[in-house]
């Protein structure tokens, strides 16, 4: 047998091997019924077996499933990360791979129309809410504070603009609490003010934001201790993007060491109620982020031993999860409202937890495309 | 069903090979692949199959009567390429002339919009140079429907080529060898297009879309680039399909004709045209321009053979406007050549070479687009006439990201670069099993965790 014969026979044998041994291994190997990284449920075989044959949604689910329950999924999808990386892939699901592997979120240009409806509805809402003291802290993401850790020539909106020009159409009554000439100084000081992975700030600048606005708010600053709860947690922009992270990102909590401040947080949605504002068990869980506050629900009580008459409402999306903990010796009681899970009218919410202060907590990004908040306060 | 998906690969693919080669007998293996490709083709169109598995029925007892009743075999003929361009034509071009029927007349009749089954431009291709070659004698009957059948669906071919003339085929269906040798040659040609295929073409893509050079305003830098990115791109999506299609034929033992060859080192646009997609360019030699006299008559006659070819060739790439341009541009172009600019012998090559790259990029920007409206904003981009300028921030992001794909990209389309693979396979054999595993590995990675992945000839 030639030598061309030869190699030609065997890389066939081998070549085919691969593919069979592919598809064995596929049946043999026990299905997974959720991904870690991709923070998604996997086809499972039922869903093929239960799909129609005429509209083609049989092949669909078949395909899908092939393709979710391939045995080293992972490592496929890790092996095609690194090779687009390479290619000068900086940018996936609108999220861009920066310098020091650090993930930045995109600011998308905004819509002014619903800018201006935004503004009014926060508008309508300080009106109607009649209280002592409004505050508005619409916080930056990275993408604002970091521009020069973006890849080369990278462009999104400015986050600094769309401020600006929200700011401007609020009434006179509303505090706005404008984080950003604080974050420049922690910025040049070298502190890590929004995790490498997750969209979020830290509990750190939280609490640095926190700090910054105490005494003038009238805020207790209080004692705390931190503690890091996890050091392998990797967060929402690495799931979106698809980017394998280059390192993992720390969550921190803060245990208030005041002994005669009792708290009790209360969750209306799950039942439960405890003397934490935080939920341990969700470390273990595909969004360990939820360990502040449990995660985003539609209505959460907090009441306080606190020595003030002073009570709060908060309106917010997940920025405020790791920000609210540090109000806790400043109030009486906190009625905390995600207008994202809240099905209710702004009216009812006033009258069932009227406060003396309100404080709406946004991130930009989030606030810009929002259009939950406004729809809260047009419900009659 | 797509050659680069987790199920063809891993499961339809190794079911067949492991049936084919140790079932023993040549007609279980005809069956065996005759089975796979219905099913081949059901996974993609599970009620459009019937519509085929008719016309194949159709074609086959029309060849019968044409073998039974001599005396009316040109009425047969046309009866049948009556019928199977009328199908074609249905289902392709019936929402298309509508509207023309509608902008020239000022009424607005209804065009139901059929879907258009897969593949039928290619197989009515096929299954029409039957009934022509029978009637010209150039083959035999073919009175087995399993062996006719087998001829139109085997999956290899089936859903995009080549344009597998019966008479390529006819001996190899009965009688073909089968060996490891084949497997091996086949898996390896059949590795190499998968790679072009989702490594290449794919991410090609991902750049000519990033440009958005078709969809509104955008600078010049961006057009270009989107442009390149796209006659890249389709470049290896189509060459790479038709490597796996000859590969995959090579396993079963076929041996399918060259579809490409090195298109973009022509040096002319003629030459072009005999590199790229060879076997709808021989088709249409075979059984339009040859039947209309070729180039066998007179200058204007000849000119109009032409222009009606390339009318046709264009058309069948799609039911739009914008693809008639694009096959009238050529034709213009080819004439051109063949009565002026190939009358100077001694043109240097490398002029030549300039000359078909601008004008075939150019024809994609013409190609590439879904309406006439797009062709304006793409030469409009291309030429500054947008209002963009030459350069933005964007376009230089989206030429960092796609730069190096870009260039890979070039490099793997000079002849050149299949010299070098042709070189692998057949005298740097010890180099044809890492190469293949790991462009295998790679393309894998691809297939198995990227959902979407489109075949840009599907709807032809």
């Amino acid at each position: 047998m030639n030598k061309e014969k030869l190699v030609y026979s065997i890389f066939g044998i081998l070549a085919a091997v691969l593919l069979i041994g592919g598809g064995v291994l596929h049946v043999v190997l026990k299905d997974r019924t959720y991904s870690e990284v991709e923070k998604r449920g996997l086809t499972a075989f039922s869903d093929v077996k239960s799909a129609p044959l005429a509209d083609g949604s049989f092949m669909n689910a078949a395909e899908n499933y092939a393709s979710d329950q391939f045995p080293a999924r992972e490592l496929l999808m890790k092996l095609r990360m690194n090779a687009l990386y390479t290619l000068g892939k900086r940018s996936s699901e609108g999220v861009y791979y920066g310098q020091d592997g650090r993930m930045i979120e995109a600011f998308e240009p905004y819509d002014e129309a619903l800018l201006k409806e935004n503004a009014a509805a926060l508008n309508a809402f300080y009106q109607e809410a009649g209280a002592e003291r409004f505050y508005f802290m619409p916080v930056p993401t990275a993408v604002e504070m970091y521009p020069e850790l973006l890849p080369a020539s990278a462009e999104t909106a400015s986050e600094s603009a769309w401020i600006e020009e929200f700011t401007k159409e609020l009434e006179d009554g509303i505090e706005v609490l404008d984080v950003r000439p604080l974050f420049r100084v922690l910025k040049n000081a070298g502190h890590e003010l929004y995790y490498y992975t997750d969209h979020h700030w830290t509990t750190e600048a939280a609490r640095s934001a926190f700090l910054y606005f105490a005494s003038d708010l009238g805020w207790k600053a209080g004692t705390y201790e931190s503690g890091v709860v996890t050091d392998q947690f990797f967060g929402s922009l690495a799931s979106k993007s698809g980017f394998t992270p280059t390192r993992y990102d720390s969550l921190t909590v803060y245990r208030n060491l005041d002994p005669d401040l009792v708290t009790l947080v209360a969750h209306p949605s799950t039942g439960v109620s405890g003397g934490s504002f935080y939920d341990l068990s969700k470390l273990e869980t595909s969004n360990p982020y939820e360990v502040y506050l449990g995660g985003n629900e539609p209505i959460i009580t907090v009441t306080t031993t606190a020595d003030t008459e002073r009570t709060l409402l908060v309106v917010k999306d997940s920025y405020a999860n790791c920000f609210v903990p540090f109000l806790a010796g400043s109030y009486k009681r906190i009625t905390i409202v995600d207008p994202r899970y809240y099905t209710g009218s702004l009216s009812a919410l006033l009258t069932s937890a009227k406060s003396t202060d309100v404080l709406v907590l946004y991130n930009v990004s989030t606030l810009s495309t929002d259009r939950d908040l406004k729809t809260m306060v047009e419900i009659e | 069903m797509v050659f680069s998906s987790t199920v063809f690969l891993f499961f339809f693919l190794p079911a067949c090979l492991l049936l084919y080669y140790v079932l023993p007998g040549k007609w279980t293996k005809n069956v065996v692949l005759l089975l796979f490709s219905l099913v081949f083709y059901a996974w993609g169109e599970p009620i459009y199959v019937i519509l085929m598995i008719l016309n194949i029925l159709f074609n086959w007892v029309m060849g019968l009567f044409m073998e039974k009743i001599p005396g009316w075999r040109k009425f047969i003929l046309i009866v049948t390429i009556v019928v199977d361009i009328g199908l074609l034509g249905f289902f392709k071009y019936y929402g298309f002339l509508v509207d023309v029927f509608n902008s020239v007349t000022g009424l607005s009749l209804t065009a139901h919009k059929l879907a258009l089954p897969i593949g039928i431009s290619f197989y009515t291709f096929q299954t029409l140079s039957y009934v022509i070659d029978l009637y010209r004698g150039k083959i035999r009957v073919q009175k087995n429907p399993l062996l006719f059948g087998l001829f139109v669906t085997m999956f290899p071919q089936l859903i995009a080529g080549p344009i597998v003339r019966y008479e390529v085929v006819e001996n190899a269906l009965t009688e073909r060898t089968v060996s490891l040798e084949g497997l091996g040659k086949g898996m390896a040609r059949f590795i190499f297009g998968l790679a072009k295929k989702v490594l290449l073409a794919n991410l090609l893509g991902v750049v000519f879309e990033s440009t958005g050079v078709q969809a509104g305003p955008v600078p010049v830098m961006g057009a270009w680039l989107g442009l390149i990115a796209f006659g890249l791109q389709l470049y290896f999506d189509f060459s790479g399909y038709s490597d796996m299609a000859i590969g995959l034929g090579k396993m079963f033992g076929f041996d399918f004709p060259e579809n490409f060859d090195a298109p973009y080192g022509a040096h002319s646009v003629t030459d072009f045209w005999r590199r790229w997609h060879i076997s709808l360019g021989s088709w249409f030699r075979e059984y339009v321009y040859i039947p209309l006299g070729g180039n066998r008559v007179g200058i204007v006659r000849h000119i109009l053979n032409i222009m009606i070819v390339w009318f046709l060739t264009g058309f069948w790439h799609g039911a739009a406007y914008n693809f008639i341009l694009w096959g009238l541009y050529y034709g213009l172009l080819l004439i051109f050549e063949k009565y002026v600019l190939l009358k100077w012998k001694s043109m240097p090559k490398a002029l030549g070479s300039v000359w078909t790259l601008l004008a075939v990029f150019l024809g994609w920007g013409l190609f590439l687009c879904d309406s006439m409206q797009e062709v304006g904003t793409v030469f409009m981009n291309l030429f500054g006439a947008s209002g963009s300028g030459w350069i933005s921030t964007n376009s230089v992001f989206n030429l960092l990201s796609g730069i190096v794909i870009v260039v890979i990209g070039a490099l793997c389309a000079v002849p050149f670069a299949k010299k070098l693979r042709e070189k692998i396979m057949t005298s740097g054999l010890v180099a044809v099993i890492p190469v293949c595993l790991v462009l295998l590995i790679l393309s894998v990675a691809f297939v198995v965790t990227e959902n979407y992945n489109p075949f840009l000839y599907f709807r032809f």
